[in-house]
């Protein structure tokens, strides 16, 4: 850990000009060794190894810095690096090397990624010899292994001249492991099974959105740290890395997961497999393997059941009853698995005394461990028909029944079900929560130290808007009339909040002609009119989710079949009140379409796509606008409800959702297809709307 | 001809040859060919696009979470740091029951109902966790304000007096409640305050909350649940920013809103943004003082901040301003940004201005990188307009301002006004203005006629002083600089040939950096603004709206051919696009009346004395520590040749180390250096 300073050396003053000469007689190639000592230094000492207790995260350590074989040097500093994923700067000392009149320096960076940390001699004079300089209190913020090195060094003398020098780094570790995992949600486009129902839920300006996601996480990259090793130029894994043993996940919602399954059972399966939701064999007891009850090594020798192992058959570890007790395969052992054999090929190998040919005789056999386990009685695999061969219950292991390494009780005796475990798994969140879902990855190495590392799906604070699922909404819908005159654009903006009459369409306003800067934007012929573009009404739509999405926004106006009154319940002016009258304004309710966009609204750009839509309508009424987004699995409506209004004939009013069970039988999808796939009332629209029972909003506040 | 007298006929022909056929002339304007802006609507997908290599660098302060993880990838990104000079508040509705009284536009002590005001509004302050907001919205990047001056003007305030007096409001439900209580908003059976006026559960307040700032989003949750926790009912309304722009500063229909500024040098922020001279309301819409305080008093004292005779009398006076602000409680600042910016690594010459950060004119200027012939830049939010005169968003004037000049520019270090551009000097007089003050300040600016706009013409005298005119003329409400030119008396051509005089109604320190910071609009463009009547500004009665709807993206007044803003200009970038809620491309303005030479010596200077780099390597350490530990205590004269290259002796004056060019090597200087230490220029 060594690397050379490669400043130019320069000397001129007197002393300096002597020693100059002084190292000339004694040969070229020693010059500044022995100017300066016989080779000036700065260094970190030591290279550390910290256990600090589980829980402890902050714990402290110092690094610190030395100036070896210094000579006649009035200031040092350097700018120290370390991974700041792992470490962070809790403080630095000063120590004694420098003694008094002495300035110190200190700056640390914004991203946590280094120190700038130096000294000036403060009276003219210098300092010769070894010794500590500073010490830099660093905080594990989490298990890991980094490299601390020098850059940028400067070494003074006492004219402020740079003194070459080398410089030597430092290295830390923890000796606990490190649980890291990744997550990423499967897309209608991608890899969601067809089958998925995941469900988020989002509330938003008192409107719910429905999205359905299967969240995955994978926790592979997870290891143990005392499993690296420093090779004298970087941190790299030993023959036991990653040795995790297990993962044990909770996803803040009351679900946990940690079992994997070794053995299938009755259907050859490539992998061991973590235990997931759906899993019929979730809650059957575990039972233990009897002292006879043994496995040979064919996949790894490493005293662990590895099940039917990666690759074809017969890559399997057998499962037999060492009955003579003789701790290898012989005959007279009985066979419950298949074993090494091609089975299929060779059925009187399966289930079966052992015999000859068999190659497994004279294996070693190998006793379970206690966390591995097996079900009784019953085999099955999520997706498949149960298929039940020689089932027992029995205490006892039988052929088939499938193989648990029970992960929870490799620290808790007490359980002894089949749970939900895997490096690998999905999890679908039950709704969404303001302060996201805090998923929890613990894992376990083989000295059984832990570590676990959180994460926060979803949630309205900043760290939590990682977006890992599809959500757009219409925003708003504002309508408005069309610019007119010599108003400025402020005055005939979207009436999205406040009262607003719009001219009925007899009114004499429609026929006035359109603002010679209107009419360019909008490619109208000279001389249009306000009738020409009608109510100006402008839809914006967002995009809260992960990827880009893309579908068809329509707009709807539903004319009411009441007409509103508005009070001034306190004569105050100020605060009034809107009322249905109780006579029907109209016999009946309508919706007319008003037309429709397809578009792609980009990812996580907020309100990240608007389209003003022209209508003008042929009658006077009391109308409200809504639109919706054909979006498959994306949301069903999110509008604010306090801007889906206008009035024609009177005044613009604002109002509820009561409103909304006007819409009329044709456009029940608006109202009960909630998660818009063209169909009311299939399973998914129940399933959403019984989430979703009972759950209360708050109304909008009436002007 | 002997051997070397033929070498050296050669060389001299060849050097002929190449100075006839290859003139040397040193390198203008920006040196990178084009600056093409990416639009967002938010900052996350912006700093995915930086992360993912589609932009160089970004323009809004990065939340912890990116920082972290760029952090990792020095590879990839460099992160730079800075002080921010802006602010984020809850601006507060003074003109509005229950946070004011419609009443009285002045708060009046006699009247109750103002004082009930006063009282609610601290309640709403004390509602405001400003400490979490910092550590967990900001993750600590970030630095509390009580008063709306950021750290970099920390001079102008008096945070230990405030504190003494008890001025200071934390976060304290109780006290709160306390507030609420003694103005009479008792607690209702259903946990609702009542309002003490109608007897029934109080009106909600209308709360504008920005979506476009997850920070200001958060915080404005935040805090919404804080007042409803207390009884107070809230209509939070979380929506884009043009629509609380409308209803905020337009319609003055609102009573709390998260909004934000980004300030200027010149610290006379209490007169221009909570003085009453800047509330136009009701019946004006828009106004700088959207909140409405009005305060005779805290007026008398905003005007000694806008017009000190000296720097020292302004700091006194914004002292007191903020004693009054926080006693009236007019608004509630949040937070100013202990901010971060990154830029991709491999470009070259970036300046990390110590203010706005690395995203500056400076950096559009030096930064290059190579095979790379467009710079990549972010925005969080999209532009309105491009009308120098009326924008006033921060993102319409961060590429209006690379289009058009002042005439003096910053320090980009220490924000010192010591840059010339459009004007190549000044001198400062003062004259006796009639009614007014008798030693008011004269500025005769000599313009730097060599500067060409961007239809390649002449910069002349008279487009200044028509600028300075003309957004006098369109006044508040019309131009948005229209602060800057509110004193002006009046404008001369001369004495000089060159030279314009601005006679300005009062004595103020800060009057050569408003004249010489208004951006210079070209004479023969904006005359043409005429109004739906014909007139044109110099008609008394002429309708300044018809410069605000003036679009020089889409109009071409002057009829030459091509829309006015591709003729406008002299600034270092020329307009080249603009696609709504896509892109704005800006071309290399290669005509620019500064050399890249130029501008990367001034650069080196300017951070060597604004910063403390005494030895010009480009970062502040430990060297130029000691060589002014090794000058200290000594003077000289500062126009003496800087020694930077060692050995060093102690007790010898080097004006290398006189940053501040007094004279002397002292405290000051030490002051400078020691506050940048571990700085770097970009």
């Amino acid at each position: 850990m060594e690397r050379e300073k490669g400043e130019v050396f320069e000397m001129k003053n007197k002393i300096s000009a002597i020693i100059l000469i002084a190292a000339l007689s004694l040969g070229m190639f020693a010059v500044w060794n022995f100017a300066y000592g016989a080779g000036a230094r700065i260094e970190l000492r030591e290279p550390h190894v910290v256990n600090p207790d589980y829980g402890t995260t902050g714990y402290k350590f110092d690094v610190e810095v030395w100036l070896m074989d210094v000579v006649g040097v009035a200031g040092w500093e350097t700018k120290i690096y370390w991974d700041p994923s792992v470490l962070q700067l809790f403080k630095v000392t000063f120590g004694p090397f420098f003694g008094g009149n002495t300035n110190n320096y200190t700056k640390g960076s914004m991203g946590g990624e280094y120190v700038l940390v130096g000294q000036l001699k403060s009276d003219g004079t210098t300092v010769t010899g070894t010794g500590n300089v500073a010490n830099l209190t660093l905080i594990f913020k989490y298990p890991g292994a980094t490299h601390i090195w020098i850059f940028e060094s400067h070494l003074l003398n006492g004219n402020l001249e740079e003194i070459p020098h080398t410089l030597g780094d430092s290295t830390v570790k923890t000796d606990h492991p490190a649980a890291l995992f990744t997550w990423w949600v499967t897309e209608p486009d991608g890899e969601t099974p067809a089958s998925a129902l995941p469900d988020h839920y989002l509330k938003d300006d008192c409107q719910t959105i429905q999205v359905y996601k299967i969240v995955w996480f994978n926790g592979s990259a997870s290891y143990d740290v005392c499993n690296l090793m420093w090779n004298g130029t970087a941190w790299v894994p030993d023959q036991d890395y990653p040795d995790i043993k297990e993962y044990m996940w909770w996803f803040g919602d009351g679900y946990q997961s940690n079992d994997l399954r070794l053995y299938h059972g009755v259907l050859p399966r490539g992998n061991v497999l973590g235990v997931r939701f759906g899993d019929p064999d979730i809650n059957r007891p575990l039972i233990a393997f009897t002292a006879d009850e043994k496995h040979d090594e064919t996949v790894a020798v490493n005293k662990l059941y590895d099940g039917t192992g990666v690759g074809p058959m017969p890559a399997w570890e057998g499962v037999y009853n060492d009955t003579d007790a003789s701790g290898n395969v012989t005959l007279g052992d009985y066979r419950y698995t298949p074993a090494s054999i091609d089975w299929m090929a060779h059925p009187a190998y399966a289930c079966a005394y052992v015999m000859p040919p068999d190659i497994d005789i004279g294996r070693k056999l190998v006793a379970f461990k206690s966390n591995e386990k097996h079900t009784e009685g019953i085999m099955s695999e999520p997706g498949a028909s149960e298929v039940v061969v020689q089932q027992y219950i029995n205490g006892k292991y039988d052929n088939w029944e499938p193989i648990y390494r029970d992960m929870q009780h490799f620290k808790d005796l007490g359980w002894n079900h089949v749970s939900i475990g895997s490096e690998i798994i999905d999890h679908v969140f039950p709704g969404y929560n303001i302060d996201g879902w805090e998923v929890v990855l613990r894992v376990y190495d083989s000295e059984h130290d832990y570590w676990q590392s959180n994460w926060r799906y979803g949630g309205s604070a900043p760290e939590n808007t990682v977006p890992m699922w599809r959500d757009v909404a219409v925003v708003d819908i504002w309508p408005s009339i069309p610019p007119y005159d010599d108003i400025d654009w402020y005055d005939y903006w979207f009436f999205d909040t406040t009262d607003y009459e719009i001219p009925p369409p007899s009114d004499p306003f429609w026929d006035s002609p359109l603002r010679a800067d209107v009419i360019a934007d909008f490619g109208l012929s000279p001389g249009a009119t306000a009738r020409d573009i009608g109510v100006w009404i402008l839809v914006s739509a967002a995009n809260y989710g992960s990827v880009h999405d893309w579908g068809k926004v329509s707009l709807y106006a539903i004319k009411t079949e009441y007409e509103y009154t508005k009070v001034d319940y306190t004569g105050s002016g100020v605060t009034f009140q809107w009322l249905k009258r109780s006579t029907p304004y109209r016999s009946a309710t309508s919706v007319e379409y008003l037309g429709s966009q397809t578009t792609k609204i980009a990812k996580m750009a907020g309100a990240g796509w608007y389209y003003i839509f022209f209508w003008m309508p042929k009658t006077p009424a009391f109308y409200q606008f809504f639109a919706t987004i054909d979006i498959v699995d994306a949301v069903s409506q999110d509008q604010n409800l306090n801007n889906n209004y206008v009035l024609l004939g009177t005044i613009v009013q604002a109002c509820d959702t009561i409103i909304l069970g006007q819409a009329t039988a044709n456009y029940a999808r608006f109202i009960c297809d909630v998660n818009g796939n063209g169909k009311v009332g299939d399973l998914r629209d129940y399933y959403i709307i019984m989430r979703n029972w009972g759950l209360t909003w708050t109304p909008p506040v009436q002007p | 001809m002997n051997n070397k007298a033929f070498a050296i006929s050669v060389a001299f022909i060849v050097v002929l040859c190449i100075s006839y056929f290859a003139p040397v002339y040193a390198a203008s304007g920006p040196k990178t060919a084009q600056l093409e802006i990416h639009i967002y609507l938010h900052p996350d997908p912006e700093n995915a696009d930086l992360e993912g290599g589609v932009l160089d660098l970004n323009d809004w302060p990065l939340s912890k979470e990116w920082i972290d993880k760029w952090a990792l990838m020095p590879e990839a990104l460099q992160l730079r740091d800075y002080v921010e000079l802006g602010m984020m508040e809850v601006d507060i509705n003074n003109q509005r029951w229950p946070t004011g009284d419609p009443a009285h536009k002045f708060y009046d002590p006699a009247c109750v109902k103002c004082n009930q005001a006063v009282m609610f509004r601290k309640a709403v302050t004390c509602l405001l966790d400003r400490g979490a907001i910092v550590t967990e919205v900001l993750k600590g990047y970030a630095y509390r304000l009580d008063v709306p001056m950021p750290p970099p003007q920390s001079a102008y305030m008096d945070m230990p007096l405030y504190k003494s007096l008890g001025l200071i409001l934390d976060y304290n439900v109780s006290r709160a409640e306390e507030f609420l209580d003694a103005a009479g908003f008792t607690v209702g059976l259903d946990g609702w305050r009542i309002d003490p006026y109608t007897g029934v559960k109080m009106d909600p307040l209308k709360y504008y909350i920005r979506m476009d700032d997850p920070n200001r989003m958060r915080a404005g949750q935040m805090h919404v649940e804080a007042l409803q926790a207390a009884g107070i009912p809230v209509n939070a309304i979380i929506t884009e920013r043009t629509v609380c722009y409308k209803n905020v500063m337009v319609l003055y229909d609102y009573h709390l809103y998260t909004g934000g500024w980004s300030l200027s040098t010149t610290p006379d922020q209490y007169h221009d943004l909570y003085s009453s001279y800047t509330y136009y309301g009701p019946s004006v819409g828009w106004s700088n003082n959207y909140p409405g305080f009005c305060n005779h008093e805290f007026d008398d004292w905003a005007k000694k901040v806008k017009y000190p005779a000296t720097i020292p009398e302004a700091q006194e006076a914004a002292k007191k301003c903020g004693e009054i602000f926080l006693d009236m409680c007019a608004i509630a600042p949040m937070w100013s940004s202990a901010a971060v910016k990154a830029y991709k690594t491999g470009w070259l010459g970036v300046v990390n201005n110590a203010f706005f950060g690395i995203d500056n004119s400076y950096s559009f200027l030096n930064m290059h990188k190579t095979g790379d012939n467009v710079i990549d830049w972010g925005f969080k939010s999209d532009i309105e307009t491009l009308n120098i005169v009326t924008s006033e968003w921060l993102w319409d004037i961060n590429v209006l301002g690379q289009i058009y000049d002042g005439m003096i520019g910053t320090n980009p270090f220490n924000a010192a006004p010591t840059e010339w551009f459009l004007a190549t000097a000044c001198a400062v007089t003062s004259w006796s203005a009639p009614g007014g003050d008798p030693d008011a300040t004269v500025l005769t600016w000599t313009v730097n006629t060599n500067a060409l706009w961007h239809n390649g013409q002449n910069l002349t005298r008279d487009d200044v002083k028509f600028s300075i005119e003309f957004n006098k003329k369109c006044g508040a409400g019309v131009s948005w600089n229209y602060p800057l030119v509110s004193d002006v008396y009046d404008v001369a051509l001369g004495p000089g040939a060159k030279q314009v005089t601005v006679r300005m109604k009062h004595k103020s320190a800060w009057a050569f950096q408003w004249i010489g910071g208004l951006p210079i609009i070209k004479k023969s463009i904006w005359e043409l603004n005429i109004d739906s009547e014909g007139k044109d500004w110099t008609d008394p009665d002429w309708d300044t709206m018809c410069v605000r709807k003036y679009d020089p993206v889409k109009q071409d007044l002057d009829g030459i051919g091509g829309f006015d803003i591709f003729q406008d200009g002299t600034g270092p970038w020329k307009f080249n696009s603009y696609v709504m809620g896509n892109y704005v491309l800006l071309d290399a303005n290669t005509n620019f009346y500064r050399t890249q030479d130029d501008i990367s010596g001034r650069l080196k200077t300017m951070f060597h004395y604004g910063a403390g780099d005494a030895d010009e390597s480009g970062s502040i350490g430990v060297v130029d520590m000691g060589m002014l530990q090794f000058a200290f205590g000594t003077s000289g004269d500062p126009n003496s040749l800087p020694d930077m290259t060692p050995p060093y002796t102690y007790g010898v004056y080097n004006s290398a180390c006189d940053l501040n060019k007094d004279g002397t090597v002292d405290i000051d200087d030490m002051g400078v250096a020691g506050m940048n230490y571990g700085g770097t220029m970009g």
